[in-house]
């Protein structure tokens, strides 16, 4: 029954993402717009609340239920974005972006499996992936400003896109990696005896962190040199997928706890 | 950064500080190199005496020659990007190369964590942050966010390195019925503790057994169905196929044609399954996971499927345990995994237990975590949540006004 109910709630909130995003191409739909995108957050919210009671347990343990979260989050945040900056780019990004996410559940299905292995069973379980999917979430849409920038001088179009778009989206983020690594330290002292073990996982977290603090530290030096911030801004971004999704492919990652 | 001027000139800049950081990161390697050992852990009281020496040289060098080029450089954002660089770049290392703390210290780059490149990359990140806090030293409130982030990791990484030689972790094997005080070190060592554990009984819960499909064509199990075999006369539907439960068994043995229940070890999760798909005649049989002492037993069906019976998922592990201790304390408790408890400045976890004989295990093995510094690495963090906070409230601020 999940399953079939998946089908219908992810391809209706991938319809509604995708059809939010075309309107706010459209200058007169742009109200419309941002409407059609709550009513894609309040669809994911239901979703993911029903898996939290089906599976009795928080619905954060596979790739698959991060991915949902994630394009939860930025279906959110554009819509927040969209009140606090109004930048029609930016809202369609992160919403063509949830979809894409959504979309990847959908052709990825996974089993519904309730077991979550003891050393998972911990007040940190929430607190820790929630404030790092948040925190993906805002330096993803960060990327992209790095990546506009990058590539302003190749298109002609005169892009009035600056790296302090990116900075408020990157103190938030780092806000949230800092939280996140935190509490995973609580985490890992209650559950196996150290703070810091230098898992693979964490290292690549640690990577990550200390990337986007390279960052803060250009921009908080040489606001004026937008070019190395900006690069540093994407590789940093690539930390992170490696971190989050590439970790499982690494030979150093194979007794990770963190494979999943 | 724009200006052009030799290299080694003061001020210095990204130049010197890349250089600087190289320079670290070749001297760390050759004296790994040459010397063939890990760095030594300086223990309780030396590594105190060392950690205020360093404070009093970082306090006294910044206040009577923080005018000094080179002193002016160490708190510099280059300086600091390039201490925060070489971190990262020893960091990349270790999310490349599989680390192992027993690796032979010659092998560069097998146990960074112990190696004369990562202590030097410490006091030189210690050093630039150390410096950079200390000038920048003021508790006004536009300051408290640098104050809180920059103060909060240096606490962290000063308890975490020169704390390192006071950490003490053991495991402790207790047989049921017994009562045990000699614990084995990382390295196979073994050592009479301060604390003895008696252990009354271990349990293990399992999760409901799990049936999959196996996929001989591709030779993988399929991440799509997975059956949870909740209690018999079940029916579960995929494509074409309806698989029907009658028997479900938890710990069982072949014997003859026929799975029984038997309570020992090495019983496996066991089912009966009928499987049909359309008119075709139906497959009949028992799947069973397999244990160090029983075969896997499956059901083939299609073209290229068997159903699986999937290796059983654990829910809870608990030792009922007394703890004594030298000073004559006794606490008895049910001890679980992410719940351990503090004796005498000691944790305790719920370590392991005998996997060969699985839920009838008579031994369950535990941890002894002592680590001093804890209370400094949780000052830290605090600070550091502090500064989190404080950036989610009002960023960080450049410096608009200066350029």
């Amino acid at each position: 029954m999940t399953e079939i109910s998946f089908n219908i709630i992810g391809i209706s909130s991938v319809a509604l993402l995708l059809i939010s995003a075309g309107l706010m191409a459209l200058k007169k739909f742009r109200v419309p717009a941002v409407f059609i995108s709550m009513l894609a957050v309040l669809i994911l919210t239901l979703y993911i609340s029903t898996l939290w009671i089906a599976l009795e347990r928080p619905p954060l343990r596979t790739l698959g239920e991060t991915r949902l979260w994630y394009g939860f989050f930025l279906a959110l945040l554009s819509v927040l974005f969209w009140f606090r900056w109004k930048y029609v780019w930016l809202f369609m990004y992160s919403n063509l972006m949830a979809a894409l996410f959504v979309i990847i559940d959908l052709l990825n299905p996974a089993a519904i499996d309730q077991t979550l292995m003891p050393a998972l069973q911990s007040v940190w379980f929430v607190p820790h992936v929630i404030v790092y999917i948040l925190g993906y979430a805002l330096l993803g849409v960060a990327a992209l400003v790095a990546v506009l920038i990058i590539i302003k001088p190749w298109i002609k179009k005169d892009l009035k896109v600056h790296l302090h778009d990116a900075d408020n989206m990157v103190y938030l983020g780092f806000a949230f990696l800092t939280l996140g690594l935190i509490f995973g330290a609580m985490w890992a002292k209650t559950a196996w005896g150290h703070y810091w073990t230098w898992d693979p996982k964490e290292t690549w977290a640690f990577i990550t962190w200390m990337s986007y603090l390279i960052y803060i530290h250009i921009r908080h030096r040489h606001p004026d040199n937008e070019k190395a911030a900006a690069w540093m801004l994407a590789l940093a971004f690539v930390f992170m997928m490696i971190c989050w999704l590439g970790i499982q492919y690494l030979p150093s990652a194979q007794n990770s706890v963190h494979t999943y | 950064m724009s200006t052009q001027k030799p290299i080694w000139t003061f001020p210095w800049g990204y130049g010197e500080s890349f250089a600087a950081a190289l320079g670290i990161f070749l001297a760390g390697t050759g004296i790994q190199f040459i010397s063939g050992i890990n760095i030594p852990l300086p223990a309780w009281p030396l590594n105190l005496i060392l950690l205020l020496c360093f404070i009093a040289v970082l306090v006294i060098t910044q206040r009577v020659a923080g005018k000094n080029p080179v002193v002016r450089w160490l708190s510099s954002v280059p300086a600091a990007i390039s201490a925060i660089a070489l971190f990262t770049v020893l960091s990349l290392l270790m999310g490349f190369i599989h680390q192992d703390v027993l690796a032979p210290a010659d092998l560069l780059f097998a146990n960074i964590k112990f190696s004369w490149m990562y202590l030097f990359a410490q006091v030189y990140i210690l050093t630039t942050l150390g410096m950079t806090t200390i000038r920048r030293f003021s508790l006004r409130k536009r300051n408290i966010g640098f104050m809180l982030n920059h103060l909060g990791i240096w606490l962290v990484l000063a308890a975490a390195s020169f704390g390192a030689g006071d950490i003490e972790r053991y495991t402790l094997q207790v047989q049921k019925g017994n009562i045990q005080w000699i614990g084995e070190d990382e390295y196979g060592n073994t050592h009479e503790l301060p604390v003895a554990i008696a252990l009354h009984e271990f349990t293990i819960e399992f999760y409901a057994p799990q049936a999959g499909i196996w996929d001989t064509k591709k030779e993988i199990l399929l991440k799509k169905p997975s059956f949870a075999l909740e209690s018999k006369d079940s029916v579960f539907s995929w494509k074409e196929y309806t698989f029907r439960i009658s028997q479900v068994k938890s710990s069982a043995w072949l014997m003859g044609e026929t799975f029984r229940d038997v309570a020992a070890p090495g019983a496996v999760n066991a089912a009966f399954v009928e499987i049909t798909a359309g008119n075709s005649t139906p497959k009949k049989g028992w799947i069973c996971a397999a244990s160090s002492l029983h075969e896997p037993s499956t059901l083939a069906f299609g073209d290229s499927y068997e159903l699986v019976m999937k290796p059983p998922k654990p829910k809870l592990f608990k030792s009922d345990i007394t703890i004594y201790t030298e000073q004559g304390s006794e606490v008895s408790t049910s001890l679980i995994v992410n719940q351990p408890i503090t004796v005498d400045g000691w944790k305790i976890y719920q370590y392991g237990y005998d996997e060969a004989m699985g839920k009838y295990s008579d031994i369950s093995i535990f941890e002894l975590v002592r680590d001093p510094w804890l209370p400094v690495i949780y000052s830290g963090l605090i600070l550091l949540i502090g500064g989190a906070v404080f950036m989610f409230i009002n960023g960080v601020g450049t410096r608009k006004k200066q350029s």
